[in-house]
């Protein structure tokens, strides 16, 4: 009985007794070796395994067999000839680039280094022996440096950890030829595995044992200690983002079910949607979920292979969720233009009102409104016989834009109380602009002497957010006495109404009391205090 | 001493029309020219490479499909040229090895 081999050679299926396989390997180890300098080595390689398949088929349809034997691969090999047979060919044909290269690898360019640790010359991780064979110097120059640089400020402690932490273990033979700058053949394969066996044997020997042995065995086992640890901390760190990432996901999810679901009723009239027009409302939540759900997505996904495999992420899911994402930053960035049109002209309007005369007022906020007609069929209070109705407590509706108003204290220049009411709106072209100015709905109510004053302008229901604003100035005539709620405070842009109730003995009141002079106001309960600005 | 003398044969065997390279070889060895099969896939792919030969896939029952070699233009002309060089080498030679035996037969 002998085990047998399936090979797929030159496109073809072949079964191989054992002895056959090792023999066939061995030469065409020898043949790649012999070409690979060679820039068409693929190309002669194949031609030869073709004619190696077709060979090996041919002799056993001939003896009417399914397996090759160990003689059919020496028949073959004879009749192809041996990688000696062809450096006398190839001296034939006047190839000598390739005969020189392929027989004399030690005269050949450096290959490109690569930087491992030494694990058979090290004192403490390889780290000094693996830079010195990157950088083509002597190991103990290596040492010499970084000692000094430990000695110089402890500097060289911090390289030395980072690099041996960055630096991954030369573990593989081809590794530790890379790490040499040896280049990859058959030869200095050997090489490589004789001094191996040579360094192997010295180490056991008794004049092996170095001083430097019992330390290495100290730093060893605490590099294997801060390896176990930093992979734990690693994996409790990716289960952390792991388990944030989804309930983030969830969010999103549930947000835009919500929104979508309920985008008519409420949530569109909430800053920053209600800028957006109703058509495109629903495209910018979709696009604005890809734009989140994505990046966190990946982010999840990473962490659990970081976590639970070693596998490299799925290349074709990676590919995909990027692609998306870019096209919904595209769309993101359309979508904003388009939006962004929506502000490109601004236009403003004054009216001015009249304020009945009286020597004193007083200065309320009032948080009630007033609906128009048709908002007040639209919120049930319809059965009121005036066309207007107040509602009481409004004021802490959700936020809905940033649109409060804002009151400049100025003195009278007329000699009368005036109050001008600026509008300011941007919309698409100045008309349209000048319209969305015209919508804002803003109260002003005199009742007597007292001067309430809305927190917010109103814009209608199907009005979009268009940066309306508006900007009251109160004129009062020299010598007006004004007594300012302290709500309203917050509301007036030119005084710093807080100067004049914060003494100590008044800092809970709820009123300060000002009078109007030619220099503008005067607070009156701390008379030595100036309130301007 | 056979620097070349292979190329040059290997090319008139080709330009006799499209063929195997096994084929080539069996002809090399009717020719005495003794080479293994291993030497002839590098030369066939340099040929190639530098234009003068080209090649077909034809299917093989046998096995995987073979590569039948042509020679191009470009291996029509170098084959010419290296005829014409042949043709002086081949010359001086005789023509020493004439003097030779003239020589020969003159002192016997």
């Amino acid at each position: 009985m002998k085990k047998t081999t399936i090979i797929n050679i030159g496109n073809s299926i072949i079964h191989l007794e054992e002895d056959a396989y090792e023999a066939l390997t061995i030469y065409l180890n020898e043949v790649k070796a012999h070409f690979a300098h060679s820039a068409d080595d693929f190309e002669i390689v194949t031609d030869i395994e073709n004619r190696i398949a077709e060979l090996l088929l041919g002799r056993m349809r001939g003896d009417n067999k399914q397996l090759a034997s160990l003689e059919d691969v020496q028949a073959v090999v004879a009749q192809m000839g041996s990688v000696s047979d062809f450096a006398e060919g190839a001296e034939a044909v006047a190839d000598e680039t390739l005969r020189e290269r392929s027989f004399e690898p030690e005269f050949s360019e450096p290959q490109p280094r690569k930087l491992f640790r030494d694990m058979d010359n090290r004192v403490v991780a390889g780290v000094c022996s693996g830079v010195g064979h990157y950088l083509g110097i002597d190991v103990n120059l290596v040492r010499v440096a970084l000692v000094l640089l430990v000695l110089l400020g402890g500097s060289g402690l911090l390289v030395y950890l980072i690099l041996w932490i960055i630096m991954p273990k030369a573990e593989t033979r081809p590794e530790k030829m890379a790490m040499r700058g040896e280049q990859l053949n058959l030869r200095n394969f050997k090489k490589n595995f004789d001094e191996e066996m040579a360094a192997l044997d010295e180490r056991f020997g008794p004049a092996g044992r170095q001083a430097g042995s019992f330390i290495r065995e100290f730093f060893d086992a605490i590099g294997r200690f801060l390896r176990v640890l930093g992979r734990i901390l690693i994996k409790i760190a990716a289960i952390c983002i792991i388990a944030f990432g989804f309930a983030m996901l969830l969010t999103f999810f549930i947000g835009l079910v919500a929104f979508l679901g309920f985008w008519d009723y409420e949530v569109s009239n909430y800053f920053p949607m209600n800028a957006v027009d109703e058509h495109l409302q629903v495209p910018i939540a979709i696009t604005a979920f890809v734009l989140f759900f994505i990046p966190v997505l990946a982010l999840v996904l990473f962490s659990i292979r970081v976590a639970f495999t070693d596998r490299p992420v799925n290349k074709i899911t990676s590919f995909s969720l990027l692609i998306i994402w870019l096209a919904g930053v595209g769309v993101g960035v359309y979508m904003a233009a388009r939006v962004s049109t929506e502000f490109r002209e601004v236009a403003e309007f004054n009216r001015q009102q009249a304020v009945k005369a009286y020597p004193a007022y007083r200065l309320e906020l009032d948080n009630t409104e007033l609906f128009s007609k048709s908002d007040s069929v639209r919120y049930g209070l319809g059965n009121y016989p005036s066309d207007r109705h107040v509602v009481l407590n409004t004021g802490d509706r959700p936020f809905v834009s940033p649109n409060n108003m804002r009151l400049e204290i100025v003195k009278s220049e007329a000699g009368r109380m005036i109050l001008s009411e600026n509008y300011s709106s941007n919309g698409r072209t100045f008309e349209q602009a000048l319209r969305n100015a015209q919508n804002i709905r803003y109260k002003f109510v005199q009742q007597d002497s007292v001067l309430n004053f809305s927190p917010k302008p109103r814009v209608g229901n199907k009005e979009r957010w268009r940066n309306q604003e508006i900007r009251l100035l109160l004129q009062v005539p020299v010598g007006t006495r004004l007594r300012i709620n302290r709500k309203v405070n917050g509301y007036i842009q030119n005084y710093y109404i807080w100067s004049c109730l914060n003494d100590e003995e008044h800092a809970e009141r709820e009123y300060s009391n000002w009078i109007m002079t030619n220099e503008g106001l005067k607070c009156l309960d701390i008379p030595e205090s100036s309130p301007e600005n | 001493m056979r620097k070349g003398i292979l190329e040059y044969c290997v090319l008139l065997i080709i330009s006799r029309g499209e063929i195997y390279a096994s084929d080539i070889i069996t002809e090399l060895r009717n020719a005495r020219l003794l080479v293994v099969e291993g030497t002839l896939y590098p030369l066939l792919t340099r040929l190639k490479n530098n234009g003068l030969l080209s090649y077909n896939w034809v299917e093989s029952t046998s096995g995987p499909p073979r590569k039948y070699y042509n020679l191009t233009v470009d291996g029509r002309a170098f084959l010419g040229q290296l005829d014409g060089t042949w043709n002086e080498l081949s010359f001086a030679v005789r023509t020493a090895q004439q003097l030779m035996k003239d020589d020969n037969s003159n002192q016997a």
